[in-house]
């Protein structure tokens, strides 16, 4: 796909506006992939996540007016997809989503040491017992297609307090790997 | 050396911190048993994170599938389809109430007149009625009608236009 610069999106996004719908199109398919696993963090189910990326686009799509130009596109598309994937999860609470489900399943085949699919499950686990929020961040800030700075914008938090809640949650899950394995030697 | 902190570590994990920092932390874990093992824990997570986050690609028909709602999600906004259910449960249950009520008769008595001799309307254009009759009756029948207009709205626009919507996304 071709790259498309920030004048050239901003034109294009002035062309919707008036009218050219169709052009809609040329930013979803750009944007897609990220948005798509922003939600699929948050709801953690890709069935769910591809409904709530969808929203998001026509959500935005329909407050296209409102958009600023004051951040990148991008940074307040997916604010729109974060906040909307927040919303449907918090609908949606009561529904379960075990990890097999989540983590484990997509992953599980290209392993074949059992003892480091253990060490893996073991993380993931603990990664389940982080808050909400330091899990997301974390997440956010391993996808590495943003800088700190635009991934504390999509999130709505302050620069260092998105830094700390990264730093805190890693060493949580590294004490916690370490409780589980007692110490022993760690070759993941 | 054993007084580095977690988040030093981190810093170099993430290749963020000084270099004199580095050299201070490779030469840290080489020495100590301690420093090593928190070593390892850390960079065990960072390097189980750093697989786990790649790019997720949604499905390919993505894109089609967000052009064609663009202007078919017009149902009503501010009600979920949980709202809706129990807004129509509350109807029912009114005309479920209302309907025995009627049919025994309790709303038979309940009829009488206004009467308007006292208006001091005075010109020759407007000729009002004496009275105007007023039955309980007619105005739960009223009522009983518009819950059911209401109700059937509810049921189209809140929960069979969602449900047959998400179907048609779905095949798209």
């Amino acid at each position: 796909m071709a790259v498309i610069t920030t004048p050239e999106e901003y034109l294009l996004i002035d062309r919707i506006i008036a009218g050219e719908e169709a052009l809609y199109a040329t930013l979803v398919d750009k944007y897609k992939s990220y948005a798509f696993t922003i939600a699929l963090k948050v709801v953690e189910n890709r069935p769910e996540a591809e409904e709530v990326a969808q929203d998001g686009f026509i959500k935005a799509f329909h407050n296209l007016k409102k958009f600023n130009r004051e951040a990148k596109f991008s940074t307040w598309l997916y604010r729109i997809v974060f906040n909307t994937a927040i919303s449907y999860k918090r609908k949606n609470q009561l529904q379960f989503h075990s990890l097999e489900n989540s983590i484990v399943a997509h992953h599980g085949d290209a392993e074949q040491n059992l003892e480091k699919e253990d060490r893996q499950v073991f993380i993931a686990q603990a990664l389940e017992k982080l808050s909400e929020a330091d899990r997301l961040a974390v997440h956010l800030y391993y996808i590495k297609e943003y800088s700190l700075e635009e991934t504390a914008e999509i999130l709505n938090q302050n620069i260092n307090t998105l830094k700390v809640r990264v730093h805190r949650a890693r060493q949580r899950l590294a004490d916690e790997l370490r409780k589980i394995l007692h110490e022993e030697a760690l070759t993941l | 050396m054993e007084n580095l902190t977690d988040d030093q570590l981190l810093d170099f994990l993430d290749g963020t911190g000084h270099e004199t920092e580095k050299e201070e932390i490779k030469n840290a874990v080489i020495a100590s048993d301690v420093v090593k093992r928190r070593m390892q824990a850390l960079e065990a997570v960072h390097r189980y994170l750093k697989r786990q986050h790649g790019l997720e690609s949604p499905s390919k028909n993505f894109t089609e599938k967000v052009m064609a709602g663009l202007h078919s999600k017009t149902s009503f906004a501010f009600l979920s389809p949980k709202n809706g259910l129990l807004l129509l449960l509350g109807l029912m249950v009114a005309s479920g109430i209302a309907i025995p009520l009627m049919s025994s008769g309790a709303f038979d008595q309940w009829h009488t007149f206004f009467t308007l001799g006292q208006v001091p309307i005075k010109n020759n254009w407007v000729k009002l009625p004496a009275s105007i009759p007023f039955d309980l009756k007619v105005v739960v029948k009223l009522f009983l009608i518009l819950n059911i207009i209401v109700g059937f709205v509810l049921l189209d626009r809140t929960i069979l236009r969602p449900i047959f919507q998400k179907r048609a996304e779905r095949f798209i």
